[in-house]
């Protein structure tokens, strides 16, 4: 590749939906130092032009034209779920410097299992946009909880979701935005994808911290598994000796709640996180034992900002890569999670609702 | 005028119960006495609570407050109580704080088949679980509706995750988490399409206020906090109810919540989650 005469990373983002004007743009936007805009791709037109004409970028409806822009140097995938591996895979062997690839990573195991091989292959590091991940709030907590990784016995992971334009129309004026029609949760197969939805969705966010305190990961039970009025997921889980508990909702009523709690006999850890697409600075950590509580946070970063950050040192050589083997078993633990409840809840909606 | 009743109480009720704080913060309505022929008895609700409370009621107590009762048979006390029109307040962990009574109608308002109430206990390392687990039926039904059905998803020593339905026929999800690290307390949630209520109770001893909140679309409101233990309230009412002459339900409840218990217990349910 030719040297850049630029200063700063060339970004080419591919998809320019909600994601991307409400929560990449406005966050490149803090981080002019390090990142420029250079493309951005969308397969519709209307909304390419519009939304690179926000940062002065090309624009182009072509990912082969992206990916061939020398402009390009790190690659950011915000399509839909279903485009993500193929994205990534082509970004890499594209020879970009790095890609950050929005959750979830894949959509399947085979999937995930190309694109370990393909960044293996090329050298390319790869990011998932799991942000809670590089939440300042979530890093202070992992130097501070000694050994409740080890000692934690009950997990529980609840999100209360009020509508997300209530924040994406805080954080830009987004130009287009798809309808979800209201769907019957009492019909098995609406039950079933409504929950493999939420889970590679909306839970698969922090699966991969419920994976930290779950070293037995492999070792799954779902034992039960609803769907909450209008839409969401109740999951109560075994892992290994782990009891886990995992809860999303989708509501009217203002108030969000996003909190991630580990718990041990004698000690224990929540974590309250900023709301999505905001930048509303970091997650607050409080780690109790003995009668004494530490506050970690809130920092004035969030995890969107964090893992941009990251992925600037990526690109510059500055910091070692994240080891793809554990993207991969984030993903296999979300899927196994994802098609386990699934097919649970088929079963339990299609003999009617009277039994649990 | 407030009628002043006498008190006999025993050291295993008083510290499970807070009673002497308790009679302490109601000067005018009870006083500790130690001999025979008291108005009131405190009774510690250890097996073999029942025994002792049929006792009180035939040395002729005008009404019996059993401290944190644990699962019993209740049948041959409740008819007696109800034969003589003895109130028996069962003074469980969380029922009585007055946040409870306060969140009633917030909760009736948002409880239909529909619905899903988020049931959830911190309560410490080592304690009796089944207990546990009736003190928070017994809170279920005191602010939202009886459960009329439950199986555990899992049961261990750090707890358990139970799903149940209520008479509305709302469904429910009871948990319990044993820690050390957080203080004994209970909260129950119901979210709905558009709004939700939230109640958060704590430990039966502190007069730190239980919190409702009410939110919807336009917001949220928190209802005014009370300052009361509820111990304390649960004392009011049993001296109001023995004021009266009035027996109460606590035992009937009581007795269909043991059954939930037992009827729920994994190896009674066949291990259905
Ligand atoms: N990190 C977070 O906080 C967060 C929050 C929500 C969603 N997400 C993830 O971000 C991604 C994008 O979300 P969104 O809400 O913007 O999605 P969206 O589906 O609303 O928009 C995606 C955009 O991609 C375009 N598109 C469709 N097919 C394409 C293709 N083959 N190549 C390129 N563009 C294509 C669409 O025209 C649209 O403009 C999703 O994978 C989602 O899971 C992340």
């Amino acid at each position: 590749m030719e040297t850049k005469t630029s200063s700063t990373l060339g970004v080419g983002i591919l998809g320019a939906g909600p994601v991307t004007q409400a929560i990449h743009l406005p966050t490149l936007s803090r981080l002019r130092d390090v990142f420029h805009v250079a493309k951005i791709m969308d397969v519709d037109p209307a909304i390419a032009e519009s939304v690179a004409g926000r940062v002065g970028a090309a624009w182009t409806t072509s990912m082969e034209d992206l990916l061939a822009d020398e402009r390009v140097q790190i690659v950011v995938v915000c399509s839909p779920h279903q485009f993500h591996a193929q994205q990534v895979i082509a970004a890499c062997r594209a020879g970009k410097q790095a890609v950050l690839c929005e959750k979830p990573f894949a959509m399947s195991q085979a999937e995930a299992e190309q694109i370990a091989a393909v960044s293996q292959e090329t050298g390319v590091p790869i990011i998932v946009g799991a942000m809670h991940t590089f939440d300042p709030g979530w890093l202070a907590a992992k130097e501070h909880w000694g050994d409740l990784v080890e000692t934690t016995h009950t997990i529980r992971y609840s999100i209360v979701l009020p509508p997300n334009p209530r924040f994406e129309d805080f954080a830009t004026e987004v130009i287009t935005r798809p309808e979800s029609p209201r769907q019957d949760r009492r019909d098995p197969d609406v039950a079933a994808g409504m929950v493999r939805g939420g889970i590679m969705g909306l839970a698969i966010h922090d699966l991969p911290l419920v994976r930290a305190f779950c070293p037995d990961f492999t070792d799954l039970e779902v034992l039960s598994c609803q769907v909450p009025d209008p839409s969401g997921y109740l999951l109560n889980l075994r892992v290994g000796e782990r009891n886990v508990q995992v809860f999303g909702i989708n509501t009217q009523s203002w108030e969000p709640e996003w909190t991630f709690e580990a718990i041990s006999n004698t000690a224990s850890l929540r974590i309250d996180f900023t709301p999505s697409y905001v930048q509303a600075g970091s997650a607050t950590a409080t780690i109790s034992r003995g009668g004494k509580s530490e506050v970690y946070g809130p920092y004035l970063a969030n995890g969107y900002e964090s893992e941009w950050r990251y992925l600037a040192d990526l690109a510059r050589g500055k910091a070692a890569p994240v080891d793809v083997t554990g993207l991969i078993h984030d993903l296999t633990f979300a899927l196994e999670i994802a098609d386990t409840a699934s097919a649970a809840v088929r079963a339990t909606t299609s003999t009617k609702e009277a039994s649990l | 005028m407030t009628q002043q009743l006498t008190v006999l109480s025993s050291p295993e009720a008083d510290a499970g119960g807070g009673v002497p704080q308790v009679i302490s913060s109601l000067p005018v309505s009870l006083h500790p006495t130690d001999g025979a022929g008291s108005d009131l008895v405190a009774v510690a609700g250890t097996p073999g609570w029942t025994e002792k409370a049929l006792e009180s009621i035939e040395a002729g107590a005008r009404g019996v407050m059993v401290i944190r009762p644990s699962a019993a048979d209740v049948t041959a006390l409740r008819d007696r109580a109800e034969a003589s029109g003895v109130p028996v307040v069962l003074d469980t962990e969380w029922a009585h704080n007055p946040a409870v009574a306060a969140a009633a109608p917030r909760f009736a308002a948002v409880n239909d088949e529909n619905s899903l109430l988020e049931a959830r206990v911190n309560a410490p390392v080592g304690v009796d679980v089944d207990q546990v687990l009736l003190a928070q039926l017994a809170l279920i039904r005191a602010a939202v509706d009886p459960v009329v059905s439950l199986s555990h998803a899992r049961r261990n020593r750090h707890g358990y995750d139970a799903l149940a339905h209520l008479a509305s026929g709302a469904r429910a999800s009871l948990s319990a988490i044993l820690s050390d690290a957080l203080p004994s307390s209970a909260t129950l949630r119901i979210i709905k399409p558009r709004d939700a209520v939230t109640l958060a109770v704590p430990a039966s001893e502190t007069a730190a206020p239980g919190r409702v909140t009410v939110s919807g679309p336009d917001g949220a409101t928190l209802l005014p906090t009370q300052w009361e233990s509820a111990h304390r309230a649960a004392w009011r009412r049993l001296h109001a109810l023995a004021e009266a002459g009035e027996a109460c339900e606590d035992l009937s409840s009581f007795a269909a919540d043991v059954a939930i218990v037992t009827g729920g217990r994994p190896e009674a349910a066949g291990g259905r989650g």
